[in-house]
């Protein structure tokens, strides 16, 4: 477990016991803590500090959530963590599919948005696709084989079962969105038909030895997508 | 006469005791400062202690008019948002409650906001009238609506904005405000005139001198037109005839193929003698054909548009038309000539001769005119009845010739007779006379001696003959007479048939629209006819029961209005507004109009009149039916309401009860920890945050479901069906209850073959988290929950099962009721009561039910939930 050391994280939220929930939980972990209360104040010092992480609130006083991440989209690739409210899977999958990386729905575990913030800092440092293999747990997948082996037994996937679990494991621990993965390995023309891939990941499961309903493997973010979960800590 | 018109004089001033006076002020033009004379006036008369109050002035900016007002108790104005506009509007209601003995109100032609009262502000005017508050108000000559097309022809604009011409005659009092055109234009320059910025062009090709003069005269006329209709209402009062000062064109109109030729003419020679003139139709009780009634109307709305005054009278013609002439103080009759039956034209005009005293009559000559299609159809009909006659005659002689041999003759009359009555009750009473002449004929040639000769020797047959002719002639009469009874008896009978049939069909309706719909269905199956059923808003915005979009005409709104307040029939085919192209009938309960029925023929812009007086006895039943229909209404809103109230105090108990609950338990953990902190154990400290964490959560889940409840209470509910995974479900139920969860063993068993449901995944998963929550909150310590998802049948059912005490059957179906442990109150456990009855609604969004049972071996309690399964969609591989 190795963290990239003063990582520094921008927090846009205009709750002020919210920021200041994040910026004691952020500072216990070593990273370095920005903080703008609106949306306007959030591309500023998101242009001047650079940050390597940015935790953006979708209800904003000033502007709307989702035009601070395209304005920041438009200049910054830093991950994006958005925090948003129960019930609005819309404005989530909106957000996701305008380029942010993940999110934590309000109200949240601190310990559930801490590790969401390693793993966006983690594979924005990491040099994916250098190494076409990729680890979790006893589950291997080397892509450029396209061979899956779990605990060291070859797995038999169909071509959309691999496109799906590649797609995934390439984005570990991140979310993929049901659009994403559906005009990835399916095309653009089968963006909305979510059921192939309930079908296709109920299958997975099965083939990856993974109950429904507790998932070790792939989580499923009702409404909004997929993860492939990371080992426990 | 005299002096029955004079206590028609007395009688019409009669009902302005307690009414309020007018005072109107004329003016030929904007600016010539009516307004100002108005407020003067008006200051004047407070000076006198009068109790004025401005209900609407236009000051349009004028200063010296502004100060005047200023110096008056004002009305606030109504502020009406109309396109993005503050309009304002006299407010009436206001203006009433107040009271005042005078009130201001500016501008009578003005057309008012949508969505007042009434369209126009002089209706405005005359509400306060009823009310007995005396009205000072102004208005332009350019605004009298018989005047419109002579003011289009002066000044080349339409002008759109009217007042009827009645109103300015029933005031009490004109005040022409004269400024001579020159002067008019000088403060035009000046500025002193207001002009709206976007009618700057028109206006000033308004504002010419020559239409200055032209209005001026026409102004002047008015008011002098006033004057002698004061002076005739002097004379009435006297009892002194007076000679015409200035006088009225009549023109008496019928259903002939001239009407419309005639009313184009007496508009011509109206005009040519500077005359206002009235088309005038007398009933005189004789039936009309259908053509006569459609051209008749169609006179009396072209009379209307050639700025004519319609007026329909009962009684003789003559002498009507020249009472009537004598009333309005008309100086000339206008009638046609060649109408063979109803007004023929040289006794009408003899007769009006003897009858008009000093009036001038006319007979134009508009060519001879058709006979209705209808009458020879009539004829021919009778024609054909006239040969039975002639047939049944002949058949009986020769009946009659066979049968002489064995009847004795004077019972051959008989034979005769039958034929009489047979051709009476087959057709009617002329052909039967007919008959009854030729039998006598026969009778006499063929068998009264001598025979072959009309010749009669013997007196006892001359007797029997004329005995033969009278009976004959007696029992056609009754017989024919029985079979027009019989006729019209039928005609009544098919619509005694038709009511019931109809009230046996809205008996079977129970709601309104029920009843609407039946209804309509009924009529339009029946009848080539459209109809409607409108109800009125207490705005006077009418709304269209059965949902369709109609636009009505100014005039199908004002017949729809009056039919409403008069509870009477009115618009097409009636007395009231006969032009309109729709029958309004007005559907009446114990309290007044319910409904109006509108009806308009869907071929033809008429209704026939036996058709009209189905409508109307239909509108009773229908009616009825309604007043039935909204006490069902009345007094399921009445239970609602009781049932709304008592949700709303349980709400309100368990609400303060759950929500507070959290609270505390989080707030004193909170406490202890900042003030003891350090003297508290770490174990402690630890127990202590996590319980506020669980309490947090708690309360989390609480809010949700008070905020999926009023969703769900006011239908603002709208499913987001996608496919979703079961057990993708159930697994993000247990991660939101993890914390609730723990302790307990939760064993699910999803089968690898449930299929997909078509559901909104979050609405069903918050239904099985408070299924999981109350299984979690019954269960033992370490107690075991199990979840079961499978196929039952055309469901897939998701069972969770606790092994906490179970419920007792008859509570069973009480634990969806909303507040069911709320009732309880603080004996309930925890929860708001709201989780189960949520859950129920969810799955009932979906189409699919809740079910409880026991637990397997009778312990503890299973909680099923019941989804319909969709069929599955396609797959790709």
């Amino acid at each position: 477990m190795s963290h990239v050391p003063r990582a520094r994280i921008l927090v846009v939220d205009d709750e002020n016991q919210i920021r200041k929930l994040l910026r004691i939980s952020l500072a216990t972990q070593g990273y370095q803590i920005v903080e703008a209360a609106n949306g306007a104040e959030g591309i500023a010092a998101a242009a001047n500090y650079t940050p390597d992480l940015v935790i953006l609130d979708l209800g904003l006083p000033d502007m709307d959530g989702q035009d601070v991440l395209q304005e920041l989209r438009s200049w910054s690739n830093a991950p994006v963590l958005m925090l948003s409210v129960r019930s609005g899977e819309d404005t989530k999958v909106a957000a996701l599919d305008l380029g942010a990386n993940d999110f934590v729905t309000k109200p949240f575990g601190i310990q559930e948005l801490l590790a969401r913030v390693r793993v966006l800092l983690r594979a924005s440092h990491a040099n994916r696709g250098a190494d076409p293999t990729i680890e979790r747990g006893p589950l291997r997948i080397q892509l450029a084989k396209r061979q899956v082996r779990l605990a060291g037994e070859e797995i038999n996937l169909t071509r959309k079962e691999y496109g799906v679990l590649a797609l995934l494991a390439q984005h570990q621990g991140r979310i993929v969105t049901q659009q994403q993965l559906l005009r990835s390995v399916w095309g653009a023309s089968h963006a909305h038909d979510n059921h192939y891939l309930r079908i296709v990941v109920g299958r997975l499961r099965q083939k990856l030895g993974d109950p429904p309903t507790e998932p070790t493997f792939i989580k499923t973010e009702a409404g909004v997508g997929y993860r492939l979960l990371d080992a426990e800590p | 006469m005299n002096s029955s018109r004079r206590a028609d004089a007395l009688l019409a001033d009669l009902p302005r005791e307690g009414r309020g006076r007018l005072k109107v002020f004329l003016g030929a033009a904007p600016g010539v400062g009516k307004t100002y004379a108005m407020l003067q006036a008006a200051h004047r008369q407070r000076e006198l202690g009068v109790d004025v109050r401005v209900g609407v002035v236009e000051t349009h900016g004028r200063s010296e008019t502004a100060a005047l007002v200023a110096g008056l108790p004002q009305q606030p104005v109504r502020a009406v948002p109309y396109r993005g506009l503050q309009l304002a509007e006299l407010d009436l209601d206001g203006l009433l409650a107040s009271t005042p003995q005078l009130a201001l109100v500016d501008e009578l032609a003005h057309t008012n906001a949508p969505g007042s009262r009434h369209t126009k502000r002089w209706q405005d005017v005359q509400e306060l009238l009823s009310a007995g508050i005396d009205v000072y108000s102004t208005i332009n000559v350019q605004h009298l609506e018989s005047l419109n097309d002579r003011i289009h022809d002066i000044t080349r604009i339409k002008v759109r904005e009217t007042v009827p011409d009645w109103v300015i005659q029933d005031a009490d009092e004109i005040l022409l405000i004269d400024l001579p055109p020159r002067e008019l234009l000088e403060r035009l320059r000046e500025g002193k005139v207001y002009v709206p910025e976007q009618a700057r062009a028109a206006i000033d090709a308004f504002f010419s001198q020559t239409n200055l003069t032209a209005l001026r005269e026409l102004a002047m006329q008015t008011a002098a037109a006033r004057v002698e209709a004061d002076l005739d209402k002097r004379a009435n009062l006297l009892g002194e005839p007076l000679p015409a000062v200035r006088g009225r064109l009549l023109v008496g109109i019928h259903g002939g193929s001239s009407a419309a030729a005639l009313v184009r003419h007496a508009s011509r020679v109206a005009e040519r003698r500077h005359l206002p003139w009235s088309a005038v139709h007398v009933d005189d009780g004789r039936a009309m054909d259908e053509p006569a009634r459609v051209r008749l109307q169609a006179a009396c709305q072209l009379a209307e548009r050639l700025g004519g005054e319609v007026v329909t009278l009962r009684g003789d013609p003559a002498r009507t038309l020249t009472e009537h002439a004598h009333e309005r103080r008309a100086s000339l009759i206008l009638i046609a000539r060649g109408r063979p039956r109803m007004w023929s034209s040289r006794t009408l005009a003899n007769r009006l001769l003897a009858h008009s005293d000093g009036l001038e009559v006319s007979i134009l000559d508009v060519g001879a005119e058709p006979m209705p299609r209808l009458r020879y159809t009539q004829r021919s009909a009778e024609w054909t009845h006239y040969v039975l006659a002639a047939a049944s005659s002949a058949g009986a002689t020769a009946i009659a010739m066979l049968l002489s041999k064995v009847l004795e003759l004077p019972n051959v009359s008989l034979v005769f007779l039958s034929a009489v009555l047979t051709v009476a009750v087959c057709s009617s009473l002329g052909p039967a006379l007919a008959c009854a002449a030729l039998s006598f004929l026969a009778y006499n040639w063929f068998f009264i001696e001598p025979t072959y000769s009309f010749t009669i020797n013997r007196e006892q047959d001359v007797l029997s003959l004329f005995f033969f002719l009278f009976m004959a002639t007696l029992t056609g009469n009754l017989a024919s007479r029985l079979r027009r009874q019989l006729k019209s008896l039928r005609e009544t009978q098919s619509e005694t048939v038709a009511v019931l049939e109809f009230s046996r069909r809205l008996t079977a309706a129970t709601d309104k629209a029920a009843i609407l719909s039946s209804a309509k269905q009924y009529l339009e199956e029946r009848q080539p006819l459209s109809t409607l059923v409108m109800t009125r808003h207490k705005s006077g915005n009418w709304h269209i029961e059965d949902g369709g979009d109609l636009r009505l005409s100014e005039q199908d709104r004002a017949a729809a209005d009056w039919a409403w307040k008069h509870e009477e029939p009115a618009g097409l085919g009636t007395d009231t507004l006969p032009n309109c192209s729709w029958l309004w009938i007005p559907l009446l309960g114990d309290e007044g109009t319910l409904a109006i029925l509108g009806a308009r023929g869907s071929t033809e812009d008429h209704i026939p009149p036996d058709l009209n007086r189905l409508l109307k006895s239909l509108a009773q039943p229908l009616g009825q039916a309604l007043a039935r229909a909204r006490l069902a209404e009345d007094l399921e809103a009445a239970r609602l309401h009781g049932e709304t109230e008592q949700l709303r105090s349980a709400l309100l108990a368990s609400v303060s009860h759950d929500l507070r609950t959290p609270l505390t338990a989080m707030r004193g953990s909170i406490d202890s920890l900042l003030t003891l902190g350090n003297a508290i154990s770490e174990d402690d400290r630890t127990e202590l945050l996590e319980g506020t964490r669980n309490e947090a959560e708690r309360l989390d889940r609480y809010i949700q479901n008070l905020l999926d409840m009023t969703r769900l209470g006011h239908g603002g509910l709208k499913l987001a069906r996608d496919w979703a995974a079961p057990g993708d479900i159930v697994s993000s139920a247990l991660t939101r209850l993890r914390s609730v969860l723990t302790g307990l063993t939760v064993k699910c068993d999803i089968a690898d073959s449930v299929p997909l449901i078509h559901v909104h995944a979050a609405l069903i998963e918050q239904a099985l988290v408070n299924v999981l929550e109350n299984a979690a909150r019954f269960s033992p310590s370490l107690g075991v929950i199990s979840i079961n998802v499978a196929q039952e049948g055309n469901e897939l059912c998701f069972a969770v099962t606790d092994q906490g005490p179970g419920i007792p059957p008859q509570e069973r179906k009480d634990v969806f009721d909303m507040f069911y442990t709320a009732a309880r109150g603080d004996r309930g456990g925890k929860g708001t009561g709201l989780g189960l009855a949520i859950c129920q609604g969810m799955l009932g969004a979906h189409g699919g039910r809740v079910a409880v049972s026991d637990g397997p071996d009778a312990r503890g309690t299973t909680i099923s939930m019941y989804l319909p399964i969709s069929p599955q969609p396609a797959q790709d591989d």
